[in-house]
């Protein structure tokens, strides 16, 4: 085990690789993860301010988690049942999920 | 092509994608590691830092794999008006400058001590340097604009223009004279690395390549939610 650790000698070089390796690699898993987070939750915020949306996404089940929040917003096909169920001022509505289909 | 230049249908995709490629990375990193760190043997004239290039090669393997692709990503941006390709550029470009990062560091450990110095400007290390600032200059480009669209613009001329470094660095050990050995692996006449060694190598280059696409799948989808965030405060500004 010490032969583990000491790595003929060369402890110092080695073992600074992989720690190097270990904080770039998982710092940016976590900043991209934090980042993902946040632009997610500001997302689900600024669709509960906007009226039209609003209603849309009162029509999915409330208490969304952050993170589901875009598969809600973009499973296609039961957002446009709920366009079609409530016609008219949704055409706006409609027009705006398929920009982003 | 056209198929996949539809952002809903990217993020099924990506959903779909995103849990394989993590437990498969997570699954090659504990093997990978394994292998290198206690089951693969020392080098004759290395000893044990032999090991630095289980981490070192695949970096490097990344950091140009990395651009390439935002390369081939820029031109059908360019092209094609794809609308994923920028996001996935403006996605990719800060784990290739990580991987870069990674190299040049790993690189410099390994060279004190069989080189006997961190550094010297040879064609192999100063073209991987550049492709470092290349990746930096990039993102610093990208959100230079207050229109993002201009940024995009320029930032993929940019990765075009310097796409002519990726064949510099792989050839600059065969051009020129270097301290940096050549190829081992990727060569005509097959790797001239023994078995034991090049398992290892192999194994944890593939958990850096899924490691790399669950990322970059995670910020792709930031990226969108961040465009989306974008539309909706025009509206919002527009429509009140």
């Amino acid at each position: 085990m010490a032969d583990f650790f000491h790595m003929g000698g060369y402890a110092i070089y080695v073992w600074s690789s992989y720690g190097v390796a270990l904080v770039v690699l998982a710092g940016l898993l976590m900043a991209s993860l934090s980042g993902l987070r946040r632009k997610e939750r500001m997302l689900a915020t600024l669709e509960q301010t906007l009226p039209r949306r609003r209603r849309r996404s009162a029509a999915a089940p409330s208490g969304d988690e952050a993170g589901s929040t875009l598969h809600h917003g973009t499973t296609g096909k039961d957002k446009r049942a709920d366009d079609a169920t409530k016609g008219g001022d949704d055409a706006d509505g409609g027009s705006d999920g398929g920009g982003g289909e | 092509m056209h198929r996949f230049a539809n952002p809903a249908r990217f993020l099924r995709l990506a959903a779909l994608v995103l849990p394989w490629v993590s437990v498969l990375s997570a699954i090659l990193f504990t093997v990978g590691l394994y292998l290198a760190l206690l089951a693969s043997p020392e080098d004759y004239q290395q000893g044990d830092t032999v090991r630095i290039m289980y981490v070192h090669v695949p970096a490097a393997w990344m950091a140009m794999f990395t651009y390439s692709s935002m390369a081939v990503a820029a031109a059908c941006a360019l092209v094609w008006r794809h609308p994923l390709a920028e996001v996935y550029s403006k996605a990719a470009a800060p784990l290739g400058a990580g991987f870069t990062l990674l190299c040049l560091v790993t690189g410099s450990l390994w060279g004190e001590p069989m080189w006997g110095t961190w550094w010297v400007w040879d064609a192999r290390l100063t073209s991987v340097l550049i492709l470092f600032f290349l990746y930096l200059g990039y993102m610093a480009l990208v959100d230079a604009f207050d229109d993002p669209q201009r940024g995009h613009r320029a930032g993929a001329i940019l990765l075009l223009v310097g796409a002519i470094n990726v064949p510099i660095i792989k050839f600059s050990v065969d051009w020129w004279n270097t301290l940096h050995q050549p190829a081992s692996v990727l060569r005509l006449d097959g790797p001239a690395i023994h078995g034991d060694m090049l398992w290892p190598l192999l194994i944890l280059a593939l958990a850096f390549k899924t490691y790399f696409a669950a990322t970059v799948i995670l910020r792709m989808r930031a990226e969108l939610a961040e465009r989306k965030i974008q539309t909706l405060r025009l509206t919002q500004a527009g429509g009140v």
